[in-house]
C-alpha cells in the first residue's frame, strides 16, 4: 500500500470548472472519505486517482512518485463502482480471478487468493453463482473483494453503498471498515452521505463545486467547522452573526440584532468586530429553567414544526429571521408543543463554535 | 389484465385463414398432390434431383453466407464506432445508416447497376480515363449482389449489435482495464461475451433476409445467378408449373421457418441478455472535439469508416438521380425520363401508361396503410391488453406471415383464388392482399410497441376519476399511441409502395406498380426512364422516412 497524495489537481470539463487545486493526502492504511453534494468533483477527483480522466494541472502522487504518466492498469489501483460493474458473465469466483489472471497468476495461486477473499467477506459458499443470482449486498461484496484481489495500493471506493438498501447499507459498512482495519489498505471512499462518512472515515475531505472546503477526522469536523458551507452540510443550521460588544475573561457579549448573548471566546477579539457562531442542534434545550446556571442564553423561539423521530425529536422554528433546528431526546414536551407557539430555547456559552471564516 | 375477449378476433382470424392460412395451404397440396388428386413426391424428388434446382439451392446457400460474411465485416466496425465513440456528425450518419429501412430494394438495385455496372458510373470514368471504348471493369453479378446486400442489412448489423453494445455499463469496461485487463482482451473477455449473442441475430437475420432476396438478384444476376426465390418464380412464370414452384416453395418454406425459429431464440437470448445489463450510460463517451484527435490513428479510421459508408450509401442513390436527367448513351442532360414517365401514353414496355403504375402504387398503398392499421391494432390489442387460452399460439400464427417470402405469398394466393370467378375480374385483389400481408405485421408491431409502453396506472387513474371507458381510451391511450399507430402507417406505406416481388408476380400490366415498371425500364435498360421513376419513388419514400425519424424519434429498430 502507498501514500497517495493530490497537489493543486485541477480539471475543467469545456468551460465547467471540474476541480480547483485540490490538494491532500491518504497516508498509508488510512481511510479517507471524499465528501459533498452531488457535482461537487468528489467522482472526479476518484477518477483522476484511477487514471481514467487526466489532470488539466497538479499531480497525483503515490508514495511521492508521480503517476500521471500511467495508465489506470499500471498504477495497481483497485476501484470499487457505484453501479457495482460485475461481469455480467462470468461467476463470483471469475469475478474476483479476472485481475490475478492478468496478472497471470497460477490456477492455484489465484484459487487460494479467491477463497481468502471470499471467506473475508462472508461469499465463500456464493462463488460459483453468477451476479444475477446474487443480492445486491452479495453483488458488491463479490466487487470489493474482486478489486482487492490483487493486492492494489490503494483501494477507490465510489460511492459503493448507494445501490443497496438503508439496512445492508450500515452491515457493509461495518464490514469495509473491519476489513480496511485488519488489511491497512490505503481507502479513499466517495460518499455523499453525511453519517456514513462520519462513521467510516479517519479523514474527511469535504468538497463544493471543486474546492476543498475543510479536511480533518470526522470530530474535528464536526466541533470546528470552518464555513458556512460546512456548517449547512452537517445540518448544524443554528447560526448566529453579530458584532462584539463586551470581552472580559474569556467570555465576550455579541449583539444579534438587539438580543445579546454571552459566548465563551478562546482567543480574545476586538469589540465592534463581526462575528458569527453556531449552536449544534442537540446542545439547544427546550423551556430551560431560569435557575439553571448551564444556560446562561436563553432566547424565545416560534416553533415551526415538530417531529417525532422515535429516539428523538426535532423542532424547527424561526428566531427574528434566523432558522432554528434543536434535536432533543426529551419527550415530555412532545404533546405539547405545536406550530405557531411561542418557547423559550436555552444554550450554554461554552458550547458555541465560532466560525473561523466569519 | 383479464377481459373478456371481443368479438374482432374472428375478424383477425379469418382474415389470416383466409388470405395466409389457406394460401399455404394450397401450395402444400400442390407440392404433394397431382392435379387429380393422387398423394405424390415425384414434385419433391424432381426438385431434389434437377441440377438446375441444385444449382440454384447451392448458389442461394453460398451467396447469402457471403453476403452475411461481408454485412458483418462492414456493419461491425459502425457497430463499435456508435457504441463506444461520439463525434461530429455521428447523428448524420446514423441517419444515413437508418435509409434502406424504406428504400424499395428495386431503386437500391438500380443505383449499384449505376455505379457499379458494365456502363456504369465508375466505368465510365475509367473508360474516360484509360481512353477505352469499352468497359474496363466488369464486375460479376455476385460481386453487386453481395454489395446490395450488404447494403440492406449493415443497418440491421450496426443497429442490433449497438444497442447490445451500449448497454454495456462503461463501469464494467473500466474495472477490466483497472484490473489489467485492456485492448483486445478486454473485448475478448468483457465485451464479446457480452454482445455475441447480438452479433449472432443480426447475422441470422441478415441471412434469412439474403436467402429469401428476390429483387436484387433478378435485376443484377442476370441470367447467370437466380436464387430459390428467382426460380419459383420462372418455374411458375416461365415453366408454367405450379407443381414444381409449390414444391421448391415448401423446401424453402422450410429452410426459412428453420432459421426463423433459431432467429427468435437468439433474440431471447439477446432481450436476457440486455436485462442484465444496465440500460443508462452514466457517462460521456469518448469525444471527438479536436482537429488533433480527429488526426489520430482512431480518429482517421472513424473517418474513413464513415466515408466508405457513405459512398456505399449515397453513391447508388444520387446515381439515381443523376441518371434521371443525364443521358448516359450520349452523355446529355436531358428531361425526357421524367416527360416519359408523367406521361399518360401507353409504354410498349409496361403494356400500360408509366403515369398509371405511379397512380397504381400511391391507390395500393393507400389502401395497404388503411386496412394494416385496422388489422394491426386489433391483432396488436389482442396481444398486448388481453389474456386468453390459446394466446401464444395465436401469437405464433400472427408471426409467421414475417417468415414466408413474398413470392410464396404470391404464389399461395393466386394458386388458392385464380379459379373463382370474382377474383379472376378483379386480379388488383391479389395485389392489396399480398401488399396488407406484408405490410401489416409491421404496422402491428409498432402500435403492440406503443401499446406496451402506455402505463396501464394511467389507464386506472382515468378510470378512477370517473371516465368510462369510451373516454379513457379516446382521452388517455390513444393520444398516447397515436405515435406508434403513424408509425405503423408509415411502415405499411413504405412496405406497400417498394413492394416488388409479389406484385411482379401477381399484377396485371394495368395494375403494375411503379417498382414494377422501373424492374422493366431496367431490363430494357431504358436507364433515364428507370431512374426517373426511380427517383420520384425515392422521394415519396424519403419523406415516409423523415417522417418516420421525426414521430419516432427513438429510431426505426422498434419496427423490427
Amino acid at each position: 500500500m502507498v501514500s497517495v497524495t493530490l497537489d493543486g489537481v485541477t480539471k475543467r470539463f469545456g468551460d465547467v470548472v471540474a476541480l480547483n487545486k485540490v490538494s491532500f493526502t491518504a497516508e498509508h492504511g488510512n481511510l479517507v472519505v471524499l465528501l459533498g453534494p452531488s457535482g461537487c468533483g468528489k467522482t472526479t477527483t476518484l477518477r483522476i486517482i484511477a487514471g481514467f480522466i487526466n489532470p488539466d494541472s497538479g499531480d497525483v502522487l503515490f508514495d511521492g512518485v508521480s503517476v500521471l504518466d500511467k495508465p489506470p492498469k499500471d498504477r495497481n489501483i483497485g476501484f470499487v463502482f457505484q453501479t457495482i460493474a460485475l461481469f455480467p458473465h462470468m461467476t463470483a469466483f471469475e469475478n474476483i480471478a479476472f485481475g490475478l489472471e492478468t496478472r497471470n497468476w497460477e490456477k492455484q495461486r489465484i484459487k487460494t487468493r479467491v477463497l481468502e477473499l471470499a471467506k473475508l467477506f462472508h461469499i465463500d459458499t456464493l462463488l460459483d453463482r453468477y451476479p444475477r443470482e446474487l443480492s445486491v449486498g452479495q453483488q458488491q461484496r463479490v466487487a470489493i473483494a474482486r478489486a482487492l484481489a490483487p493486492n492494489p495500493n490503494v483501494l477507490l471506493l465510489d460511492e459503493p453503498l448507494s445501490a443497496l438498501d438503508v439496512n445492508l447499507r450500515d452491515e457493509l459498512k461495518l464490514e469495509i471498515k473491519k476489513v480496511q482495519e485488519k488489511l491497512k489498505t490505503t481507502m479513499i471512499y466517495v460518499t455523499h452521505d453525511l453519517t456514513e462518512a462520519f462513521s467510516i472515515g479517519n479523514k474527511i475531505v469535504i468538497l463544493k463545486d471543486g474546492e476543498v472546503q475543510q479536511i480533518g477526522s470526522p470530530l474535528e469536523i464536526y466541533y470546528s467547522p470552518k464555513n458556512r458551507f460546512v456548517v449547512d452540510f452537517l445540518q448544524v443550521t443554528n447560526m448566529f452573526t453579530g458584532e462584539i460588544k463586551e470581552f472580559s475573561d474569556k467570555y465576550a457579549v455579541i449583539d444579534v440584532n438587539g438580543s445579546t448573548f454571552r459566548i465563551l471566546l478562546r482567543k480574545p477579539m476586538q469589540i465592534g468586530k463581526k462575528i458569527t457562531f453556531i449552536v449544534r442542534p442537540e446542545d439547544l434545550i427546550l423551556n430551560p429553567s431560569h435557575a439553571n446556571q448551564l444556560f446562561d442564553n436563553i432566547f424565545e423561539m416560534v416553533v415551526e414544526n415538530v417531529d417525532f423521530k422515535g429516539p428523538f425529536m426535532e423542532v424547527l422554528g424561526r428566531f427574528e429571521d434566523m432558522r432554528i433546528r434543536i434535536l432533543t431526546t426529551s419527550k415530555n414536551y412532545l404533546p405539547k408543543l405545536k406550530s405557531g407557539m411561542k418557547i423559550n430555547v436555552g444554550f450554554s456559552s461554552s458550547t458555541v463554535s465560532i466560525l473561523q471564516n466569519s | 389484465m383479464e377481459k373478456k375477449l371481443p368479438i374482432f378476433i374472428f375478424l383477425s382470424f379469418s382474415y389470416l385463414t383466409l388470405f395466409f392460412y389457406y394460401p399455404i395451404g394450397t401450395i402444400l397440396y400442390d407440392a404433394f398432390f397431382t392435379p387429380d388428386g393422387q398423394f405424390t413426391l415425384k414434385y419433391i424428388l424432381e426438385i431434389i434431383s434437377g441440377t438446375l434446382e441444385q444449382r440454384v439451392i447451392t448458389f442461394t446457400v453460398y451467396q447469402a453466407f457471403l453476403s452475411t460474411l461481408l454485412t458483418l465485416a462492414l456493419g461491425l466496425p459502425g457497430a463499435y464506432i456508435f457504441s463506444v465513440y461520439d463525434f461530429k456528425g455521428k447523428e448524420l450518419l446514423r441517419a444515413l445508416v437508418t435509409v434502406p429501412f424504406v428504400l424499395p430494394s428495386i431503386v437500391v438495385a438500380l443505383g449499384f447497376l449505376l455505379v457499379f455496372g458494365p456502363y456504369g458510373y465508375i466505368n465510365q470514368f475509367l473508360m474516360w480515363l484509360l481512353g477505352f471504348d469499352k468497359p474496363v471493369l466488369i464486375l460479376d453479378g455476385l460481386i453487386l449482389i453481395l454489395l446490395a446486400h450488404a447494403f440492406y442489412n449493415i443497418p440491421v448489423v450496426i443497429q442490433m449489435v449497438s444497442a447490445s453494445w451500449e448497454r454495456i455499463d462503461p463501469a464494467i469496461e473500466e474495472a477490466a482495464e483497472i484490473l489489467g485487463g485492456t485492448g483486445f482482451y478486454k473485448f475478448r473477455k468483457v465485451i464479446l461475451p457480452q454482445i455475441i449473442n447480438a452479433i449472432l441475430s443480426s447475422a441470422l437475420l441478415t441471412y434469412i433476409f439474403t436467402f429469401l432476396s428476390f429483387t436484387i438478384v433478378i435485376t443484377l444476376g442476370g441470367v447467370k445467378y437466380r436464387t430459390i426465390e428467382v426460380h419459383i418464380y420462372s418455374l411458375y412464370k416461365v415453366f408454367l408449373s405450379p407443381h414444381l414452384a409449390s414444391a421448391l416453395a415448401v423446401l424453402q418454406l422450410l429452410i426459412s421457418l428453420t432459421l426463423a425459429y433459431f432467429y427468435t431464440k437468439s433474440i431471447d437470448l439477446v432481450v436476457k441478455q440486455e436485462k442484465l445489463g444496465r440500460i443508462e450510460r452514466y457517462l460521456t463517451r469518448k469525444v471527438f472535439s479536436s482537429y488533433r484527435e480527429l488526426l489520430s490513428k482512431k480518429g482517421l479510421g472513424i473517418l474513413s469508416y464513415s466515408v466508405v459508408l457513405f459512398i456505399l450509401f449515397v453513391g447508388p442513390l444520387s446515381s439515381v438521380f443523376v441518371t434521371s436527367l443525364w443521358d448516359i448513351g450520349s452523355k446529355q442532360f436531358t428531361l425526357t425520363g421524367y416527360q416519359t414517365v408523367l406521361e399518360p401514353r401507353l409504354s410498349e414496355y409496361l403494356g400500360t401508361s408509366p403515369f398509371r403504375t405511379i397512380v397504381n402504387s400511391l391507390f395500393f398503398a393507400t389502401l395497404t396503410v388503411i386496412f394494416s392499421l385496422v388489422l394491426g391494432s386489433i391483432t396488436a390489442y389482442l396481444i398486448v391488453r388481453y389474456k386468453w387460452p390459446g394466446k401464444s399460439f395465436y401469437s405464433a400464427l400472427i408471426l409467421l406471415p414475417l417468415g414466408v417470402s413474398s413470392i410464396t405469398l404470391a404464389l399461395g394466393i393466386i394458386r388458392a383464388f385464380k379459379s373463382l370467378s370474382f377474383f379472376y375480374y378483379n386480379e388488383w385483389l391479389f395485389i392489396l392482399i399480398a401488399h396488407v400481408m406484408i405490410g401489416y405485421p409491421f404496422a402491428m408491431r409498432a402500435i403492440a410497441n406503443s401499446l406496451q409502453k402506455v402505463d396501464p396506472d394511467l389507464l386506472d387513474a382515468s378510470q378512477s376519476l370517473g371516465a368510462s371507458k369510451f373516454i379513457t381510451f379516446f382521452y388517455v391511450e390513444l393520444p398516447l399511441i397515436i405515435p406508434g399507430v403513424i408509425v405503423g402507417g408509415i411502415f405499411a406505406f413504405a412496405m406497400s409502395i417498394g413492394e416488388m416481388a409479389a406484385t411482379l408476380f401477381l399484377a396485371p400490366p394495368e395494375f403494375s406498380t411503379m417498382t414494377v415498371s422501373i424492374y422493366k425500364y431496367i431490363s430494357v435498360r431504358k436507364y433515364t426512364v428507370a431512374s426517373a421513376m426511380g427517383s420520384i419513388l425515392i422521394i415519396i419514400s424519403m419523406t415516409a422516412f423523415i417522417l418516420l425519424r421525426y414521430i419516432g424519434k427513438k429510431g426505426i429498430a422498434e419496427g423490427f
